[in-house]
């Protein structure tokens, strides 16, 4: 076992510096069979983790808390699930440009390598690394042979996640001057007992400003929808449906570590911010990858409700809604990326005809649609009612109902391409449609499993005829009012929205903006009881 | 004392900095201003004055830690490729746009 868990890390990396090295067209079709190989010992890792046994070794058999430690458990389990399926995708989908290109392979799959890494790691210094790693690969792979625009994007992308990981690596330290170890359970152990002292809450802060930013919450998002809307399509479908959750990673992970301060209400209002806010500027985009990106942001704010109840409830509704997030936004992504190829167009307005001309790409969008706007019958829809039943009662509730709206608002925007006459072929190469397939099966096949674990945790509540009857009619009125408000309202493109919608915000600021939001987050943590 | 003040300094000018500045480069110099400050305050809080080498049989006081000298090292590697990778992007911005400035650069997109 202790050979398989290493090898899920090893294998990608050793396989991208022989992509490096070898540099021969031939040779980037190993990639399907590496892939094979990683999906079988997932699932064999995953079989123990399922009879209930997680997996944790220290690698070179030094003692806990000193050596670094690998641990498998459920959380690092669904994330390496994610990662593993995310990156089949990836590959299916990129392979008829990219499979002469041995480079961009190197960087992809050692960007895979870095992932698995980063959710099996259970040592603060060694997380450390590995998100930055991952931030070079991403903005490489953001940038990988392009220009202008992408560049910025990626540049501004490493910078202000530097700055992030650099107030991250402020934490490890003050953690460790504190307690000596940077293993999370040993120094987490000994943090319990000093979490009433202002450095152990000063570095809580820390974690908490850094985690943030990686998961774009509302002061610190500004980084997300330049990145997503630049990166070539099958990067977006990574960035928004893999490497946007890490931050969220880091929220739970260390919520099982510092159980005290680190979730709590504050949170649960930055979550609903972000989702508001999101929303709200992605109903005025036009950039069809932007009303993407910016729907990203919402999403996540939706899982951060979920996770910040505290509750195992809400906990598990938004674990639900990331993998269900994860499904449909990298369905949607690849949709978009070929909407984007075939017409030369990235203005919503100007590409028409998907159904006419591609029915299977069309259904694909309908499914990517369905899902995020939580349709009955659709994986959206589990989550997004579990995190709703975990809040009730509180005045977050009608936020979540706005941000529904909203999101459907946006998505009978983006759900125009679908209709009018076919002016483009939209013609997909097998791989590309097989990769396609592949994740629009996964957010069917998510509604099922949804069902299942949901009516386990909230023990038979969840799943009645009435339940279902009523959030069909919740739904229906609100797509009903949802079609009004975007023809009356929104299809006007008031001028003045339109110029605040699409306005970029500047490095500068959005330094400031993560400068003001640290010393927000210090001084609340140091007087929250 | 005084020099963990001196480079918490440091982090404050190299904050103002990135608000401040509007310059690419100056922006890149601000951010490895900052990760070395970092550094620098978490060596001087790991090594208690009057502490030696953390060598085997070569201590004639008690040796500092050696954990944070080998985490800084990595630390300051990651800087090196953050900075190497960032001049290399700010050499194809130049020559895209022409300009270094942030926000000629947002004013030259539109």
């Amino acid at each position: 076992m202790y050979y398989i868990l290493l090898s899920i890390i090893f294998v990608p990396l050793i396989l991208a510096i022989l992509f490096y090295l070898v540099n021969k067209p031939q040779f980037n079709s190993m990639v399907f069979l590496f892939q094979v190989l990683q999906t079988f010992f997932v699932y064999v890792l995953s079989r123990s983790v399922i009879a209930g046994e997680s997996l944790s070794y220290v690698i070179g058999q030094w003692p806990m808390g000193i050596g670094i430690e690998l641990r498998l458990d459920w959380l690092s389990l669904i994330f390496v699930g994610m990662t593993t399926l995310g990156f089949w995708a990836a590959y299916l989908y990129c392979w008829e440009e990219k499979c002469r290109d041995a480079k961009y392979f190197f960087f992809i799959t050692f960007l895979q390598g870095s992932l698995v890494a980063l959710f099996l790691v259970y040592d603060l210094f060694s997380m450390f690394i590995l998100l930055e790693l991952v931030t070079i690969l991403g903005s490489i792979l953001i940038t990988y042979k392009k220009d202008g625009y992408a560049v910025k994007a990626g540049l501004f992308y490493l910078l202000y996640n530097s700055f992030g990981m650099t107030i991250f690596l402020v934490g490890v330290i003050i953690l460790y001057i504190s307690s000596g170890s940077l293993n999370m359970t040993v120094a987490g152990e000994i943090a319990q007992g000093l979490s009433q002292q202002v450095h152990i809450r000063f570095a809580v802060a820390c974690f908490f400003v850094a985690f943030s930013l990686k998961s774009a919450l509302v002061p610190v998002y500004t980084w997300l929808p330049i990145a997503h809307s630049s990166a070539p399509s099958s990067v977006s479908a990574l960035l928004s449906g893999l490497m946007v959750k890490i931050g969220l990673y880091g929220f739970m992970r260390l919520h099982g570590v510092f159980s005290g301060p680190f979730l709590s209400q504050s949170l649960m209002i930055v979550g609903i911010s972000t989702a508001l806010l999101g929303v709200g500027f992605a109903v005025l985009q036009t950039d069809i990858k932007r009303i993407l990106a910016y729907h990203t942001i919402s999403q996540v704010g939706l899982m951060v409700v979920g996770i910040s109840s505290g509750m195992e409830k809400g906990m598990y509704g938004g674990l639900l809604h990331m993998v269900n997030h994860f499904a449909f936004k990298t369905l949607l992504f690849l949709c978009a990326g070929i909407l984007i190829t075939n017409t030369g167009e990235r203005h919503i307005k100007k590409i028409r005809g998907v159904m006419a001309s591609n029915p299977f790409l069309g259904i694909a969008i309908v499914i990517g649609i369905l899902g995020i706007t939580g349709a009955p019958f659709f994986n959206g829809s589990i989550s997004k009612y579990i995190i709703k039943k975990s809040v009730e009662g509180t005045f977050v509730t009608y936020g979540l109902y706005l941000v529904n709206f909203g999101t459907l608002v946006s998505f009978i925007k983006f759900g125009q391409v679908l209709g009018g006459p076919s002016r483009y072929p939209f013609s997909i190469e097998w791989v590309k449609s097989l990769s396609i397939a592949l994740v629009a099966t996964l957010v069917l096949a998510m509604f099922p499993i949804g069902i299942v674990m949901g009516g386990r945790i909230l023990h038979g509540e969840f799943f009645s005829y009435y339940n279902l009857l009523k959030e069909s009619g919740i739904y229906l009125i609100m797509a009903i009012f949802g079609w009004q408000f975007y023809h009356r309202v929104v299809d006007r493109e008031h001028p003045w929205l339109k110029a605040k919608a699409t306005k970029t915000l500047g490095f500068q600021i959005s330094n400031a903006f993560l400068i003001v939001y640290f010393l927000v987050v210090v001084i609340f943590t140091r007087y929250q009881v | 004392m005084i020099e963990i003040t001196l480079s918490f300094l440091i982090f404050l000018i190299a904050a103002y900095g990135l608000i401040k500045d509007t310059n690419v480069v100056k922006s890149i110099i601000c951010l490895n201003l900052l990760q070395t400050a970092v550094i620098l305050i978490f060596i001087l809080l790991t090594r208690p004055s009057g502490s030696s080498l953390p060598i085997h049989g070569f201590s004639p006081t008690a040796p500092v830690d050696p954990l944070p000298q080998a985490l800084i090292i990595t630390a300051i590697v990651i800087g090196a490729s953050i900075t190497a990778l960032a001049l290399m992007m700010t050499v194809k911005i130049f020559h895209y746009y022409g300009t270094l400035d942030w926000q000629e650069i947002i004013e030259k997109e539109k």
